[in-house]
């Protein structure tokens, strides 16, 4: 009893650094949950932003910009500077920024040659997004002038290419995956982060505390046996993770405004699993004799890296190929695939496999971290 | 004197393996994590071809020549658009379902016209898409002209033929485009706050009230002033060095482009370590608290720094422009990141020399404040 | 004449509710090794803090050399030296360069600088440690390199804040023997401790505070003298009842007789030969007793007998 009480007074110590994370985990899931209205990142972004500039004027060019709102959203460039559309170009916040020149609707009206006027566009050569949009203008354009030749009115033209350009039912989504703002999902994606960190940072230090060669020394001698002082530890650390971890998922859910339905408590399993492995790891990490003073940098790389490999902060699909192969041996990794299986509308079976990899890391890191620290213990005795 | 304590701070900070050895794990490890993560990102996006299968559920020649000469003769870039492979549906519907060998399927039909099977709606999806769109589009507008004004049917198949591009393509200007980049330039920000932990210890090593060693310090005939400069200098040499390490790892070992020349990297990172260092004095000499609280609360402001300049998440610094661009102004990981990120998209220019200038300002105002709240000479205990 | 080295008068410090220091007074001459004698907690080290001018005070004045100390008193600062309770080292630096360090805070010419550090080294006997982090000495050495960071610059005044806490018996000897050394060399040493036995064997003046007061001053042997305690007779006896301590508490001198477990402590005035008088008692009553001496009064006897508590519980 003393041991676990003592666990707590050393634990407040460290609240700060564990009131630190919390907020930057929350922080980051507020943010993009409040600012984000577009669901998931520019990542799935189809419908992309342009910032258009229209100095023509024209019912061509009016008719344009209607058509490409229908799919783009468009920001008017005559409000933000070149350095801010520079910037959105840049962070893909918008794809292209286009300026119609004067006299535009007039030289297709007049089946002039097109390449006497032409549309500005400016885009990142790199992204296929910004391709796409000019692609969208450039059929726009083509269909409404060949329509116009073909003998229609201006009137009948417009209607007619935006029938045409309206119909997609070439297009078949087969295992569609959803891509509507769901608050759930976003809420649970970045929870690893927090929860690597929180427990990380609430537990490590404390046991290593615990460990310096100091007070072990003087516990040795005490009438407390060995395994009831780790028993007590254990106990402790349990609690605080326990505690942890229910307040980041009530958290979590309160943002996300849902909670006790099939598929929560599908993401509620998945947190759970991916925290035991958590715990398994900090039991691993904990027995190599690190100095107390080094926990929170250790935290720091650990928390983002086990992040960014395994899809937490970056979906998967955009990980470079090196990364997912790197990626798969982390529990974080399967986190992010279970969440996208119960995305999918998958239940516990679909789900089953991912969560027994998370354990199966956390089994193999512990054995491997026991095995390692009695070592250490041995040569340092 | 000055040279003396300079000297041997300098010793001292050298000296401190889990300090110099952890402010290095981030560039060294996270730097190559990140290589890992999005090094190919953006060349896998620019240069590959979609891969996509097409399937014939027409013998008709004419259309299945047509579409062949249409989808193989797509370019983006130089290159080819898609990387087409023919094959009967079941096949194509295998790859698409498993591990995404292609990424759609594209059937010819017997009226002329294309259908695509995807499974997401990615980006390639969308291009994908917007090819047999096109396609189907250009079909519909013959039929459309060929039934009520057949006598213009030869120039609209002229049109369609040429088809007219009204686009003229800018490229971006800048040295690297490559979003991912701004990874590195924030993991180079918090290298660079995180090396403050060198001049966080300034303070309490000349404070009587938080130190033996500042006790002993201040009952010496030094000036506080001249042991703060000393120190300072000191830390700021130790700092810089630690990050220099770490962006020649990401420059040289690694392989980062992180856009405009290199020397100017470099100069720009010297200004980001005197940031750093800054921000180490100033919590430093912030109030009595011990060197842990005082720890704490520098890895705090330097991670809450890093998360809203987007190092966790990388479109966070747009939300924040967007919404609140006063946190951008004195955000010292945001100052930091976006000097490199100036530096990059825009050169040598008022935008960059103003980031410059931003850091230089804020290091001012925190050393300006380090030594105001260090300024005591008189305690109350000890 | 002698000169006054430091001078503190009527010093008053409180911590909020408590008074560390009441009305402190305080004259060190020039040559003197200065003993400051109290139990733990009395004000030994606030007051030294408070001379550094690295503390406020309330009330009262400290004058260093002849001049009023404050915190910016550079030049005089450079002319005391400070060994501190605690240990200040830096853990990353040598022996050899913390003792440079702190040295260098205090002399500008290196080659001078390179001589005093040297035989900073050599007086406090660290030779074979030159090389050594902080971390691989032991507690002992390690507070003789406390020293010898204090004193390198070679101070007029040296003032050692409990330089022998958990210091082991070797050491204690060095660091006492190297003190008096000092002392030799011209010095002007202040001392506190709560080992009376130290502060006995190297003081010329000793001055003994409880409570943040002076309690009394004067050289161990005027101390002694002034108290009515002039030997103190121990018996290690078993079996005595409460009529035997009374009859011993009869005898001619004697004015106090505690008897606790085996141990029989009379207290007696009037001289330096009442052992005879006790040995008569046991002898005529037949009692026999395992050893029997006795003891001229200490330091601890001088603070008892004024403040009616031991200066230290136990040891």
């Amino acid at each position: 009893m003393t041991v676990f009480k003592a666990f707590f007074k050393v634990l407040r110590k460290y609240k700060m650094s564990l009131i630190m994370y919390l907020v930057i985990s929350l922080g980051i899931i507020y943010i993009l949950s409040s600012f984000n209205t577009k669901g998931n990142a520019s990542y799935y972004r189809v419908s992309q932003g342009i910032a258009v500039r229209d100095n023509d004027n024209s019912e061509i060019s009016k008719g344009l910009i209607e058509y490409l709102s229908t799919i783009n959203e468009i920001k008017n460039a005559e409000e933000l500077t070149d350095e801010q559309i520079t910037d959105m170009i840049y962070y893909t916040r918008i794809s292209n920024s286009l300026i119609i020149p004067a006299g535009f609707g007039e030289a297709i009206l007049n089946g002039e040659d097109a390449s006497m006027l032409k549309i500005e566009s400016t885009k990142n050569a790199g992204a296929r997004m910004g391709y796409s949009v000019e692609t969208e203008i450039d059929s726009y354009l083509n269909l409404l002038s060949g329509y116009l030749e073909g003998g229609f009115d201006m009137a009948e033209a417009e209607k007619l290419t935006m029938e045409a350009l309206a119909d997609n039912s070439s297009v078949n989504v087969i295992a569609e995956v959803k891509v509507e703002d769901d608050k759930l999902f976003t809420m649970f994606q970045m929870l690893p982060y927090g929860i690597l960190t929180m427990l990380f940072s609430a537990v490590l230090p404390v046991i290593l505390r615990f460990g310096t060669m100091l007070l072990k020394k003087r516990s040795d001698i005490s009438s407390t046996p060995a395994y009831k002082r780790q028993i007590s530890i254990a106990l402790a650390a349990g609690l605080v993770s326990v505690f942890i971890v229910i307040a980041l998922i009530a958290l979590a859910s309160v943002l996300a405004k849902e909670a006790f339905t099939g598929r929560w408590w599908l993401v509620v399993i998945n947190v759970v699993t991916l925290s035991i492995t958590v715990v398994m790891l900090l039991v691993a990490v904990s027995n190599l004799n690190m100095k107390p003073e080094v926990a929170s940098a250790f935290t720091n790389v650990v928390g983002l890296s086990f992040s960014f490999l395994g899809g937490i902060f970056v979906p998967i699909e955009f990980l470079g190929s090196g990364a997912k192969v790197i990626g798969q041996f982390l529990p974080t990794y399967w986190y992010s695939e279970a969440l996208t299986r119960i995305k999918a509308d998958g239940g516990f079976n679909d789900i089953l496999n991912c969560l027994l990899i998370q354990l199966l890391f956390g089994v193999m890191v512990m054995g491997v971290g026991l095995v390692a620290g009695r070592s250490i213990q041995k040569r340092t005795a | 004197m000055f040279f003396n304590i300079f000297k041997n701070q300098l010793k001292l900070g050298f000296r401190n393996k889990s300090n110099v050895f952890w402010t290095l794990m981030f560039p060294l490890i996270l730097g190559t994590l990140f290589k890992i993560t999005f090094g190919n990102i953006y060349s896998e996006y620019t240069s590959d071809a979609i891969k996509t299968a097409v399937v014939f559920e027409t013998d008709d020649e004419d259309i299945r020549n047509n579409t062949k000469a249409y989808l193989e003769g797509l370019t983006m870039n130089d290159h080819k658009m898609l990387d087409i492979s023919y094959m009967d549906y079941e096949s194509a519907e295998a790859l698409l379902k498993d591990d995404e060998q292609v990424n759609g399927i594209i059937s010819v039909k017997n009226d002329g016209r294309l259908s695509l099977d995807i499974t997401s709606n990615g980006v390639l999806s969308t291009i994908q898409e917007t090819i047999t769109t096109i396609y189907n589009q250009n079909v519909g507008l013959i039929e459309k002209v060929a039934a009520e004004h057949p006598e213009n049917l030869p120039a609209v198949l002229e049109g369609i033929q040429k088809r007219a591009e009204y686009i003229d393509t800018h490229n971006l200007a800048g040295d690297n485009k490559d979003p991912f980049v701004s990874y590195f330039y924030n993991l180079i920000a918090m290298t660079a706050l995180f090396a403050a932990l060198t001049s966080l210890r300034i303070g309490n090593n000349c404070q009587a009230n938080m130190s033996s060693l500042g006790a002993r310090t201040n009952a010496s005939p030094l000036s506080r002033m001249t042991f703060q400069a000393a120190a300072f200098l000191a830390a700021y040499i130790v700092q810089t060095a630690i990050i220099f390490v770490g962006i020649t790892y990401m420059l040289f070992g690694i392989k980062i482009n992180f856009g405009g020349d290199i020397p100017l990297v470099y100069f720009t990172t010297a200004i980001a370590s005197l940031l750093g260092t800054s921000l180490g004095f100033a919590v430093g000499n912030l109030g009595s608290f011990n060197l842990d609280k005082k720890e704490s609360i520098l890895v705090g402001l330097t991670l809450t720094g890093c998360a809203l300049s987007g190092l966790m998440y990388g479109d966070m610094k747009v939300i924040i422009t967007e919404k609140a661009p006063i946190i951008n102004k004195i955000n010292p990981a945001a100052v930091i990141s976006d000097s490199y990120y100036c530096l990059n998209m825009f050169g040598v220019g008022s935008r960059y020399l103003m980031t410059l200038l931003y850091m230089l300002v804020i290091s001012a105002v925190l050393i300006t404040l380090g030594l105001v709240m260090g300024r005591r000479n008189h305690y109350d205990s000890i | 004449m002698s000169e006054t080295v430091v001078e503190v008068k009527n010093l008053v410090k409180r911590y909020k509710e408590l008074i560390a220091l009441d009305n402190f007074n305080m004259k060190i001459e020039k040559g003197e090794v200065f003993g400051l004698l109290g139990p733990n907690g009395s004000g030994k080290t606030t007051t030294i803090n408070c001379i550094l001018s690295l503390l406020d005070f309330d009330n009262g004045e400290i004058d260093v050399f002849g001049e009023k100390m404050t915190s910016q008193r550079y030049d005089l600062k450079k002319r005391i030296g400070i060994v501190m309770q605690d240990v200040a080292v830096f853990e990353e630096l040598s022996v050899e360069e913390n003792i440079d360090y702190f040295c260098g805070l205090y002399i500008n010419d290196k080659n001078k600088r390179k001589q005093y550090v040297e035989e900073a080294i050599n007086f406090v006997g660290l030779e074979e440690f030159k090389k050594f982090k902080p971390k691989k000495l032991s507690g002992g050495l390690l507070r003789r390199l406390n020293i010898a960071c204090g004193i390198a610059h070679k101070p007029e005044l040296i003032i050692l804040d409990e330089p022998t806490v958990a210091v082991d018996p070797q050491s204690r000897n060095k660091i006492l023997e190297g003190i008096t050394e000092l002392n030799k060399k011209g010095a002007t040493i202040i001392y506190t401790s709560h080992y009376m036995e130290e502060v006995e064997q190297i003081c010329t003046h000793i001055l003994i505070m409880d409570k943040g007061k002076n309690v009394t001053e004067g050289s161990a042997e005027e101390l002694k003298r002034s108290i009515k305690n002039t030997e103190n007779i121990i018996v290690y006896i078993k079996n005595l009842n409460d009529e035997h301590v009374k009859a011993i508490n009869a005898i001619n001198h004697v004015y106090d007789v505690t008897y606790m477990s085996g141990r029989l402590e009379i207290k007696c005035a009037g001289g330096r030969h009442n052992i005879s008088h006790v040995i008569d008692y046991f002898a005529s009553n037949n009692l026999d007793y395992d050893r029997i001496y006795s003891e001229l009064p200490t330091l601890n006897d001088v603070f008892l007998e004024i403040t009616g508590k031991n200066l230290r519980d136990k040891e």
